[in-house]
């Protein structure tokens, strides 16, 4: 990172779902070109961060910016502008299940520009190529393995050529050779596109494959954030025990004392 | 005692909170159905294409079957007290007038609601479970706009002419009863069915089928985008989006009728 | 984006200057057919000035190649700057077009 320009700027940030404090004023600057990858575990707030920088939630107290403009004050058309700047690969992959696998890859295409429908159908060929998904075009979404959709659910957030991609857990749920693929073409598409990429994942594999800088969340808050061997190299105990998976450690699962047991006896 | 007022203050709160929360929806659908497209971005076309193929034509089927034998109930039922007075001859005219005026547009309509309302919430509460409206969203594609005003303009479109057919169908059926069963001769019963069948009656049934057709795919489209996470959420949001519907349509119906009727349309 | 045409050499070299995006390629696209439909076979594309070119600015090159292969004629690439060249690249785009140096070199092996 030369120049460092700031694509995405998240500014105390705070949020509470329901009655739960789910962030907890996060602060974190994104580069422009980097892949930064937010990790945590379950419920520490790590998708609803996500959430806050695509504009699908709007934070309690904070801003959050996109370059330079901030998107809790930007009027609707503006942030539908915005929002064109960004793709998005979702943990589901959320195709639309009434569209073909071409359609969907299409339809930001579609929608946005006014491209002729036959330079459409060579860029979506383009994207298919890109993320391995050559003569799928009409297959429905049903038809496909989660892989599949996965990556066309990539080929969808890149279809408008995006500044900037989010992943929320690329490679959760698929074996570990697409998982490896997945994480290829996140690489590929960051260093040879320039594209910012925020992943949010928990695959400890993944994020010292692709990360440029990672943050770790708990409890809706920054616990540490820097490169791939800063974090390995934490004094933390927390991030600690969540790269190398144990049990015991400062986040506990299982009740040590007898709480459980006098429980059972009443 | 308190429990008690807080309870309904909590609940009269809630009320208003959905009714302005629905409005606010409803005026922003039909916002893309009537001025959108003039000023902004057209409809998503062949969605609404499809949409009234999968509402209106597989919808012939049943509700040629229901109003037809509303028809022959009818007439029997008309038949059964207009004979203790000799005039069974007016069964036609009964028969026409209640379908047109009441029961043409409101059975399709409640057919119409289960059918295509709870189909509505189901397509449209499942997409939210599984991410696809957060997806739009994010692709910067207006939701209402691309998948609920469409909805909506496919069933103003179809109700209406699933009304005429559900119309006809009924009058046939009291037609069939009437002819072979109470050997009423066939001109007379058409005959006596067109002389007290004035063209208000049938306009007033077709005002009345738009409106429900508003009320079923609004409320579904709303049960829809308000599902909880899951598919008990879609499940609970399917039924309650029916039920909801019904009670409207009658309401409605109601309302619609009185107004009718004491300003002598 | 400016489009400027130039004859050499019986190539008609088409330098493209600024940005090949969304919202200019159909503009080039409108310049690709014009030269297609007056039946100009050998295409040169001078990429010296163009400081970015997105997916819709190489699915135009794309079909424009496509239809003057119908024609019997080509299309060739020239001056493209690393940048420009690393985005053939990852779509692997860089082994379908014919991409040379300059104009002399195409003139030179054409």
């Amino acid at each position: 990172m030369e120049d460092k320009k700031v694509a995405i700027s998240v500014q105390n940030v705070n949020k509470t779902l329901g009655d739960r404090k789910v962030l907890n004023g996060i602060n974190l600057d994104i580069y422009q070109g980097e892949t930064f990858v937010i990790m945590g575990g379950s419920g520490c707030g790590k998708s609803t961060l996500l959430r806050h920088m695509t504009g699908a939630l709007v934070p309690d107290k904070g801003k959050v910016f996109i370059g330079d403009r901030d998107l809790t004050t930007l009027s609707k058309d503006e942030k539908d502008r915005t929002k064109r700047k960004f793709g998005m690969c979702f943990q589901s992959s959320a195709l639309l299940d009434s569209l073909s696998v071409e359609d969907n890859v299409s339809l930001p295409l579609r929608e946005h520009t006014k491209l002729d429908p036959h330079i459409i159908n060579i860029i979506v060929k383009m994207k298919l190529g890109l993320v391995g998904l050559r003569g799928f075009e009409h297959l429905m979404p049903s038809m496909l393995s989660g892989g599949m959709k996965k990556r066309v659910g990539l080929a969808r957030a890149i279809a408008m050529d995006p500044e900037i991609v989010f992943y929320d857990e690329p490679t959760a749920g698929l074996d570990p050779i697409v998982a490896a693929v997945i994480d290829k073409l996140i690489l590929d598409l960051s260093k040879k596109l320039l594209i910012t990429s925020v992943v949010v994942t928990h695959d400890m594999n993944s994020v010292f494959r692709i990360a440029n800088r990672v943050a770790m969340l708990h409890a809706g808050r920054v616990l540490e954030i820097g490169t791939p061997e800063d974090i390995k190299n934490s004094k933390n105990a927390i991030v600690q025990q969540f790269i190398r998976g144990e049990t015991e450690g400062p986040v506990n699962f299982i009740d040590k004392g007898d709480d459980y047991l006098k429980d059972l006896a009443e | 005692m308190i429990k008690f007022f807080e309870k309904i203050g909590a609940f009269t709160k809630y009320g208003c909170f959905v009714l302005v929360d629905f409005s606010k929806l409803s005026a922003e659908t039909l916002y893309w159905i009537f001025v959108g497209p003039f000023k902004k971005k057209p409809l998503n076309t062949p969605h609404v294409f499809t949409q009234m193929v999968f509402m209106g034509i597989r919808s012939i089927v049943i509700v040629f079957f229901v109003t037809f034998f509303t028809g022959v109930v009818l007439a029997m039922q008309a038949a059964y007290q207009l004979a203790q007075v000799g005039a069974v001859v007016y069964v036609s005219s009964l028969v026409s007038i209640s379908l047109c005026r009441e029961l043409g547009p409101v059975l399709t309509a409640l057919v119409i609601a289960g059918r295509v309302g709870a189909a509505i919430t189901a397509e449209i509460g499942s997409m939210k479970v599984t991410e696809q409206i957060e997806a739009l969203e994010t692709m910067a594609i207006h939701p209402v706009r691309f998948l609920m005003a469409p909805k909506v303009l496919a069933l103003l479109i179809m109700l209406p002419c699933l009304t005429i057919i559900g119309d006809f169908s009924g009058m046939l059926g009291g037609y069939l009863m009437g002819v072979f069963n109470l050997k009423i001769n066939s001109a007379l019963y058409i005959q006596t069915a067109l002389k007290f069948l004035s063209l208000k009656d049938i306009y007033t049934g077709l005002s009345k089928s738009i409106v429900f057709a508003l009320i079923i795919s609004l409320v579904g489209c709303y049960q829809g985008i308000k599902t909880r996470e899951g598919a008990v959420g879609v499940g609970e949001a399917t039924t309650l989006s029916v039920v909801t519907s019904f009670i409207l349509i009658i309401l409605a119906d109601c309302v619609l009728t009185g107004i009718y009727y004491f300003s002598n349309l | 984006m400016n489009i400027s045409q130039s004859e050499i050499n019986g190539f008609m070299v088409v330098s493209i200057e600024g940005e090949i995006d969304l919202n200019s390629s159909p503009q080039m696209r409108k310049a690709f057919t014009d030269l297609v439909e007056r039946k100009v076979s050998k295409i040169v594309v001078d990429f010296s000035k163009v400081a970015y070119i997105d997916s819709s600015g190489l699915a135009t090159l794309i079909e424009m190649m496509q239809r003057l292969k119908k024609n019997q004629g080509h299309m060739y690439l020239v001056q493209m700057s690393a940048k420009i060249k690393s985005i053939f690249e990852i779509t692997r785009l860089d082994k379908l077009f014919s991409i040379f140096a300059n104009v002399d070199e195409v003139v030179k092996a054409g």
